[in-house]
């Protein structure tokens, strides 16, 4: 009845890996100053649990944090022991930032915290406040990248759990900043909406970042965003946390430097500093900061100074770029040394007692980790994506209908309208069937939209649900990262498609990645309206006409929509605002500024206007809209038996394929068919194949870049689809590889009717404008 | 290559441990002639005597050695308690013999409901006498104070896969909530791997047995009715847990020797438990609140990673559910019935039932063995 001794601990005697050199080293001064302590202890020293040792802690409480951090610590080793035999993938420590334990039990559970890689202590010292959690396992199936990680199910190593309010991320650079503003003042929003939220009325929020990461422009975006909304008396009750090491990787940061720029914005946000390495001084700078935040909710920064051990990672050469006095002058500064010496010096507990729980830990870990290396990985591709965008288009159907049911549709008015009216109504319905909905981003509030989208919302609906932002494109995505997060159905306007770059990592990173972390427990909804596109006449430039769709199609799991027209905007929307409520999904609605002012087909005919659809009507995600040949834009009568021509299309492009098409039938009498893509992610994929297998001949038009654009995955999705034996005829009209230009010389750019017809008669052999 | 002892959780049973085969196993313990079970088995009986004998009961060792099994007798709280409570000690000492003699290493302690005062004792946070006085009290008051409420179990998984079957858990939540539209006191008393114990006032076990589908199993139909047993682990018992935590005062806490896991998966630090906590939680808390055995063996393996887990006698009355965690858990490697069953008749188990004759002889064999080596 004896177990076999697998390969060797961090602590053996065996040859060491070289990530396994500085972790045996720091872990070996440990030990020895363990029986430096056991030579000078006095067992008279020793006091009761319960006697406080200051900072608001008992002996008993300083005792339960060390012992987090020692929970942290033998995890590293474990890291790197895993990685070493080639069973871990992931080295990133938290060694000498565990610290951190202290401002976990300043704080309460239900607190939801934003965590930086560095910050297991804190996440472990969290796990021991709720009852029934298993970290040690959970981090250590994270590490081996096991299907069975309860948070990300093997995709990545993240500090998470629902149970914990813990929502994962990736952390690395600063880009979770923004979204704690945001749920902080989320928050607070669905508790001024009376709406349900997962956080109680009172929490706040802890964001903990690196030194190094102060400098991201994501980080200042958000304290900027912090002190803006505090200035303008909003409550922002979040708790920066920096986890000051004073190194970057391999750059250090200049003396004073972190301290200098974190107190800068006293005013709003108050300042607070204290030593990580000692764990009653940070106890007590975390709980100052906490009740200031919690009592006045404001926000307020928590600079701690820990030191970074064990290198930046498992593959970091750290002697490369610092002296060896150096790294031992930081390995001497280790925390759990200076806790060890505290609780001994305190007579909380003997040295010996020290040592048993240090290594009663080393023991549970290292018997944990035997466990999880042998536990199943993701096996296939679709394993992986399983959790990207969980959902479904039967629920997203039945909330519709619920919406629908709910708050009756107001006014019967059918009388066509252009876009920007029908999206307005479209809004006003959905703020009034969900309480929970906002609707903001720069000028929606008082000026109602640049393009008058969001006309009066503000004043029908009030300023709860719809309010300006400040103008900055990053924060304005956290805050609706953030307010997802806390319960509402956030509703952001991006002014312009061009605006979106600086911050799409907001998007991509961190609001699409999140179910995907999380395998779906957590969720941040959105829908995302982006004005967009070209063919502006008003307002030229790049800035104002951007095409590039690829931007956000390239973002995995992000649903994109794109209406040419009112109706199918208003149920586009309808979809996408059920499925943020009933699956959590986060999409874009690329919405044509040329389309807003558009009200015809023909000039004068007003056929560019649509009535507002009948409550419950909305346009499933993937589903395309079919101008079959007899369609009365397309000039009517009987349908052709097969048509001449299909174009598969979006945005503009639909009315001036609808404008191409009736020429070709004016002028050849060719009978064509028309597709709206309406959704550019995921494509309708399935319509394209029926609208190419009923027409002899195919043509794409793209008014994105010829290269990335909408029509490269259409032409592939042909090529993909054709017979073998009988290929399909297909071309393609896009627009060029350029930024748009300013003025007419636009029009050199994007696709027109006229181009349209031309690719159309060459494809179909109509060279001349005679029959082939 | 070397080797360790095994890493060992030690779980303890509770009430219904004690039947007709495990009449004698008391006398059949000390007869093995390990003296850490005659010195551990002891050491409890002599304080429960002592408590018994001011009722004018009869002692343990008589009540274990009667010529046949008295389900009256037998199942009484008091006296099945103290049966259970001596068999367990008797079993702590054969555990005991087998950390000295380099076999294993106890890491975590834990126990299914009354099972939790024996981890109280097998942990090290009450010695013998205290364990014993706890155990004798709880017992003796609810005899004083006849059945209150009552409990029920109810399978929950399936019986041959083990597997946690969805409908069923559905018609429990269905029953709680119907017994309480229909006013009864109804709770989840105890989560038990597959089996659920339901626990609430009559017109709430009413209510379970008259909307829970009847499943059959070895004869016996579930929801089944546990004899004799109060409204454990529910608000039913604030005035029990009143009474106890008066009469129980002075009882001598201290923290454990080994990290032990309560019922609601909260691990008590032998480093730092707090013996004031322990007394507030084991007199009051987990007597009105559910207690969620699944979560503290869940607990055990996810933090602690036992090689072993030893079922402490008497009986076998955790097998089962131990044997669905462990599926449920997927615990190494184990993944369904089949395969727990597998690894049992393998060199390498990964339950030691000690009221189990097979395992406790392997166990005896082991110790032996190394006696002689």
């Amino acid at each position: 009845m004896m177990a076999p001794e697998p390969d060797a601990p961090v602590s053996s005697t065996s040859p060491l890996s070289p990530k396994l050199v500085s972790a045996r080293r720091v872990d070996q001064r440990f030990l020895d100053e363990l029986v430096e302590l056991d030579a000078q202890w006095d067992p008279r020293r020793r006091r009761d649990l319960g006697d406080p040792v200051g900072g608001g802690l008992t002996g008993r409480d300083a005792l339960r944090l060390f012992e987090s951090q020692v929970l942290s610590r033998h995890l590293d080793f474990e890291a790197r022991v895993m990685g070493a035999a080639g069973e871990g993938f992931y080295t990133i420590g938290s060694s000498g930032h565990e610290g951190n334990a202290s401002v976990a039990a300043a704080l309460r559970p239900t607190d939801p915290a934003l965590l930086h890689y560095r910050s297991g202590a804190f996440f472990l010292e969290r796990a021991r406040q709720v009852p029934g959690q298993t970290p040690t396992l959970d981090v250590l199936l994270g590490l081996a990248a096991s299907r069975d990680d309860p948070i990300s199910g093997g995709r990545h190593k993240v500090w998470g759990s629902l149970a914990l309010n813990v929502p994962p991320q990736t952390s690395t650079i600063a880009s979770h900043l923004p979204k704690a503003v945001g749920l902080a003042l989320g928050i607070e929003r669905a508790a001024h909406l009376g709406v349900p939220s997962p956080h109680p009325r009172d929490a706040i929020v802890l964001c903990s970042f690196g030194d190094a990461s102060l400098n991201h422009a994501t980080a200042q975006a958000a304290f900027q965003a912090a002190a803006w909304a505090t200035e303008r008396k909003l409550p922002v009750p979040v708790l920066f946390l920096c986890e000051d090491n004073g190194i970057g990787i391999s750059v250090s940061s200049p003396p004073g430097w972190t301290r200098t720029s974190l107190a800068s914005r006293g005013r709003q946000i108050a300042y607070f500093e204290a030593s990580g390495l000692d764990l009653v001084d940070a106890h007590q700078a975390a709980r100052a900061a906490v009740d200031h935040v919690r009592l006045h909710r404001h926000p307020a920064v928590l600079r701690l100074d820990v030191v970074r051990l064990l290198g930046h990672a498992g593959a970091d050469p750290e002697h490369v770029y610092r002296e060896e006095e150096e790294i031992f002058a930081t390995e001497k500064q280790d925390p759990l040394l200076c806790s060890a010496r505290f609780l001994a010096t305190a007579g909380v507990a003997s040295p010996s007692e020290l040592r048993d729980l240090y290594e009663s830990t080393r023991d549970r870990v290292r018997a944990c980790s035997r466990e999880a290396v042998r536990r199943p990985r993701l096996e296939s591709a679709a394993d992986v994506e399983a959790p990207l965008a969980p959902r479904d288009a039967a629920t997203i159907a039945a909330e519709v209908k619920r919406s629908a049911e709910s708050a009756p549709t107001e006014g019967r008015d059918a009388s066509p309208r252009p876009m920007p009216r029908v999206i307005n109504r479209a809004l006003r319905e959905l703020l009034t069937q969900h309480r929970e909905m906002l609707v903001f981003g720069e000028d929606v509030g008082k000026r109602g939209g640049v393009y008058g989208v969001t006309d009066r919302l503000q004043k029908t609906v009030g300023r709860a649900q719809v309010f300006d932002s400040l103008l900055d494109e990053t924060s304005i995505l956290g805050m609706a990262i953030g307010c997802g997060m806390a319960g509402l159905i956030p509703v952001p306007e991006i002014q312009f498609l061009a605006y979106l770059h600086n911050a799409i990592d907001q998007l991509r990173g961190e609001a699409s990645s999140l179910q995907f972390f999380s395998q779906g427990q957590h969720a941040n909804p959105m829908v995302v309206r982006i004005a967009s596109l070209g063919y502006q006449k008003g307002f030229g430039g790049h800035f104002h006409n951007d095409n590039s769709t690829a931007a956000v199609r390239d973002i995995p799991g992000l649903v994109v929509g794109c209406p040419s027209r009112g109706d199918d905007a208003a149920g586009i929307l309808r979809t996408l605002v059920a499925a943020a409520k009933a699956c959590g999904t986060v999409s874009v609605q690329l919405e044509p500024i040329a389309l807003y002012k558009e009200e015809n087909l023909e000039p004068g005919d007003g056929a560019w206007k649509f009535s507002y659809p009948e409550p419950g009507w909305h346009v499933p995600i993937g589903e395309g809209r079919l101008y079959e040949s007899d369609h009365e834009f397309l000039g009517g009568g009987p349908a052709a038996e097969k048509a001449d021509l299909t174009i598969v299309t979006y945005g503009n492009g639909v009315r001036l394929s609808l404008l191409a098409a009736r020429a070709l039938r004016e002028k050849h009498g060719k009978r064509c068919t028309v597709l709206d893509l309406r959704w550019l992610q995921p494509l309708p994929t399935q319509a394209i194949v029926d609208a190419a297998t009923a027409a002899s001949a195919v043509l794409v038009v793209d008014e994105g870049r010829r290269a990335g654009g909408v029509a490269e995955p259409v032409m592939s999705c042909l090529l993909e689809n054709q017979p073998v034996d009988a290929p399909w005829r297909c071309a393609r009209v896009t627009g060029t590889d350029t930024f748009i230009p300013l003025g007419p010389a636009a029009n050199h750019c994007l696709p027109s009717t006229d181009s349209i017809r031309e690719a159309a008669e060459s494809l179909l052999g109509l060279n001349d404008g005679g029959e082939a | 290559m070397s080797s360790r002892p095994l890493r060992a959780a030690l779980v303890c049973p509770g009430r219904g441990s004690y039947l007709s085969p495990e009449l004698g196993s008391l006398g059949r313990a000390r007869e093995e002639g390990v003296t850490e079970v005659r010195t551990s088995l002891d050491a409890v009986v002599r304080e429960l005597d002592t408590c018994r004998a001011k009722r004018g009961q009869p002692s343990v060792m008589t009540l274990d050695s009667a010529e046949r099994f008295s389900p009256r007798e037998h199942l009484r709280a008091d006296h099945a308690s103290a049966l259970i409570l001596a068999g367990s000690a008797a079993d702590l000492g054969l555990v005991k013999a087998a950390a000295q003699a380099g076999l294993i290493e106890p890491v975590v302690a834990c126990g299914n409901s009354l099972g939790w005062y024996t981890a109280l004792h097998v942990s090290g946070a009450l010695d013998a006498p205290n364990a014993a006085r706890l155990v004798d009290t709880m017992a003796s008051i609810q005899v004083e104070r006849g059945e209150e409420g009552g409990q029920l179990v109810y399978p929950i998984a399936d019986d041959d896969s083990w597997e946690v079957d969805a409908t069923r858990s559905q018609a429990v939540e269905e029953g709680l909530a119907a017994a309480r539209a229909a006013g009864g006191q109804a709770h989840v008393s105890i989560w038990l791997g597959g089996n659920v114990v339901l626990a609430g006032d009559e017109p709430a076990l009413k209510v379970f047995t008259e909307t829970l589908p009847p499943v059959e199993r070895k004869g016996r139909t579930f929801p089944l009715r546990l004899a004799g047993h109060s409204a454990f682990h529910t608000p039913l018992m604030t005035e029990m847990s009143g009474i106890a935590q008066g009469r129980l005062g002075d009882l001598g806490w201290r923290a454990p020797e080994m990290p032990l896991i309560d019922g609601r998966g909260v691990t008590w630090s032998p480093f730092h438990a707090d013996p004031a906590a322990l007394r507030q939680y084991t007199l009051e808390t987990q007597v009105l609140e559910t207690y969620d055995f699944t979560t503290s063996v869940r607990v055990a393996l996810r933090e602690h990673a036992p090689d072993l887990l030893i079922l402490l006698g008497p009986g076998d009355s955790l097998g089962g559910p131990v044997g669905q965690l462990l599926v449920a858990e997927r615990w190494s490697g184990i993944a369904s019935r089949a395969d727990f069953l597998e690894r049992q008749g393998s060199d390498d188990p990964i339950v030691a039932s000690l009221g189990r004759a097979a395992d406790r002889s392997r166990l005896l064999g082991l110790l032996e063995a190394g006696a002689k080596a």
